[in-house]
């Protein structure tokens, strides 16, 4: 139908300006030349020049003498030679290098040779390579200045890392294209953005532990910002991969033989490729859930526990919910995945659940960071303030208190582990107690430090 | 061999500062239609699409007898034009909108189109016309006048792959479109 339908769009060619406005328009504007050619003095005699040899001869001589003489040429390869030097010299530069420059633009140059859309996906891709080339060297400088890492180098790492996530992004996009519009070539450029997504986060993640973030105020999270595109360009490329190369061959065979080992028949892309790549993605979401509830019990266990309150709110019930159990969904959905990934099972399932794992992973870390920020801004306040909490904790005088504490503490860890929500604790700690945690209106209690 | 297009322009344009009204009259041949269709698609208005065409080639001779190079003439012409459509709405009242306003209620409905057989060209024209004005350009550019994605950057001003993908969901909403008005 598109095609069809563009066809026909060629039939508006057929709207065209009246020819009397054109024969009009014409005359006015070829008078006025020939006004103010006469006026200053400049006459050419071309349109007099008679018949259309001798015109032809005239534009003949005009493109001869456009063409250089043999001193221009041999200048010109000279220089053509200085650029290709320059342009391999440039090849190891950052951007602090004076050659920098020279190094974009003649990326920019490469991208004139592209001939097709997926050409053109292909040099952001290798750009995207040079990047995280150019980000090992300057983690390697960062090294070695240790604590003296200067600001500059903190700001070369930020104007990389913006140039990788363009790059990749824009293969990303195109990739959406080509394979609506070529999707014969659509593997071969998706195993591409995959890979190079895999290995750019990987180089991120380096760059997150070695460097400094603080030298910058935006690094930390330009280079939060750029591992989302790579995780999305990733799973695009592997989404691709997976409709393209697996998808068809599962829905040759029949339904219930969805194996990842019997199906891939690409020569694009082996089993083991497409296992290994997912294989890839799981590791880190896996190394990433345990970076998360890390976090979370350290958070509980040092700084936060003494300050944060039992949330009180609907509200506040679901941030806490979230900050325990999508960690311990994740897992558990990871787990299934590798384990359907290792016995054979479907890599359509096993991709849809990592990419579960994947956006679950993504909350529990932005709850985490939003816990965080709030006892920060609770310790702020707390600081700042003249007069003592306005909320008190319930005293401690009885028994009955203890043994909140002591059921509180021992929740929260079964919670953790996977066993019990923080929300049925509460629930059943409001039962229990007959407080109504949850209405806000309440005595609040304190975390006991555990 | 043929002589790229780019490379013919710039000959004829150093004829025309050298005082050669005829080399002026081969570049407005060439490109007085697609000026005038690229203007009328967004204004609607034949009228308003030859005034402003006109504009758009005294403009070349303007810059031309300044002694300005014009680099690339095509993108120029089209940016120039673009640039008189913007101060043409700028100076006018809002009953004088392009024609995705002008259009009735009932003309939209009344539009059926089937992609099989040939449309007439004010279906055409109305179809395009469900597009924005900024999607619409660019259709215009690509599949009427055949620029490459390349020249187009040029003229709009946005990156080649901005181009592909505003290209691609002009498709989509195309289809949609044509869906949704397909010819019972």
């Amino acid at each position: 139908m598109q095609d069809k339908l563009l066809k026909q769009f060629k039939n508006l060619q057929n709207v065209a300006p009246s020819s009397a406005w054109q024969e009009t328009t014409r005359n006015f504007l070829l008078s006025e030349i020939k006004k103010s050619s006469l006026a200053s003095g400049v006459y050419n005699n071309v349109e007099q020049s008679g018949n259309w040899s001798e015109k032809m001869f005239e534009f003949g001589y005009r493109l001869r003498s456009m063409l250089p003489s043999p001193a221009k040429a041999v200048s010109f390869m000279v220089l053509v030679g200085l650029i290709g030097g320059s342009a391999m010299a440039a090849q190891a530069s950052v951007p602090s290098d004076k050659m920098y420059k020279f190094k974009k633009f003649y990326e920019k140059v490469e991208f004139l040779t592209a001939t097709s859309v997926e050409d053109e996906a292909s040099i952001n891709l290798k750009h995207a390579g040079k990047r995280q080339e150019e980000l090992g060297k300057l983690m390697e400088q960062s090294k070695a200045q240790g604590d003296q890492a200067s600001e500059k180098i903190a700001k070369d790492i930020q104007e990389v890392t913006v140039a990788l996530s363009q790059n990749v992004t824009a293969a990303e996009k195109t990739l959406s294209i080509v394979k609506e519009e070529k999707p014969g070539v659509a593997a071969e450029l998706a195993k591409a953005v995959t890979e190079t997504s895999q290995n750019a986060i990987e180089v991120l993640n380096k760059v997150s532990d070695t460097t400094n973030t603080d030298k910058t105020n935006n690094l930390e999270q330009t280079l939060t910002e750029t591992k989302k595109e790579l995780v999305k360009a990733e799973d695009k490329g592997l989404q691709v991969l997976v409709e393209t190369v697996v998808a068809p061959v599962d829905n040759a065979s029949a339904p219930a033989q969805t194996t990842s080992t019997d199906k891939v028949e690409s020569k694009v892309v082996s089993p083991e490729e497409l296992n290994q790549m997912l294989t890839k993605k799981i590791d880190r979401i896996d190394s990433e859930i345990s970076a998360v509830k890390d976090k979370i019990n350290d958070s509980i266990k040092t700084e936060i526990a003494a300050k944060i309150e039992i949330p009180k709110t609907a509200v506040e019930v679901a941030e806490a919910k979230v900050l325990i159990d999508k960690p311990v969904e994740a897992k558990k959905i990871l787990e299934e995945a590798k384990n359907s990934l290792a016995n054979g099972g479907s890599v359509v399932d096993a991709l849809a659940k990592v990419q579960q794992t994947s956006l679950l992973v993504g909350q529990a870390d932005l709850a985490v960071k939003a816990a965080e920020v709030k006892t920060a801004e609770k310790s702020a306040i707390q600081a700042t303030s003249t007069t003592p909490n306005v909320v008190k904790p319930i005293e401690k005088t009885d028994t009955s208190t203890s043994t909140v504490d002591k059921i509180l503490k021992s929740s929260l860890t079964e919670g953790l582990d996977g066993t019990t929500t923080l929300e049925e604790v509460i629930l059943q700690k409001t039962d229990e107690f007959g407080r109504d945690l949850t209405s806000g209106t309440g005595d609040s209690l304190v975390f006991p430090q555990l | 061999m043929q002589v790229p297009s780019a490379i013919q322009d710039r000959l004829l344009l150093r004829s025309v500062s050298a005082g050669d009204a005829s080399a002026f009259g081969v570049l407005f041949d060439k490109y007085s239609a697609k000026i005038y269709r690229f203007i009328f698609f967004k204004v609607s208005s034949k009228e308003t699409a030859e005034d402003l065409s006109s504009q758009c080639f005294l403009k070349m001779w303007e810059r031309i007898k300044e002694g300005d190079e014009i680099k690339n003439l095509q993108a120029w012409l089209y940016r120039v034009a673009r640039n008189l459509v913007i101060d043409y709405y700028r100076g006018r009242d809002k009953e004088e909108l392009p024609l995705i306003y002008q259009l009735e209620e009932e003309e939209y409905s009344a539009l059926q189109v089937d992609p099989d057989r040939q449309i007439n060209l004010n279906d055409l024209q109305k179809l395009l016309s469900l597009l924005s004005v900024e999607v619409r350009e660019i259709v215009v550019l690509k599949y009427i006048e055949g620029m490459s994605v390349r020249e187009i950057a040029n003229v709009v001003d946005k990156s080649a792959v901005n181009i592909r993908v505003i290209l691609h969901r002009a498709m989509k909403e195309l289809k949609e479109h044509v869906v949704e008005h397909k010819f019972k």
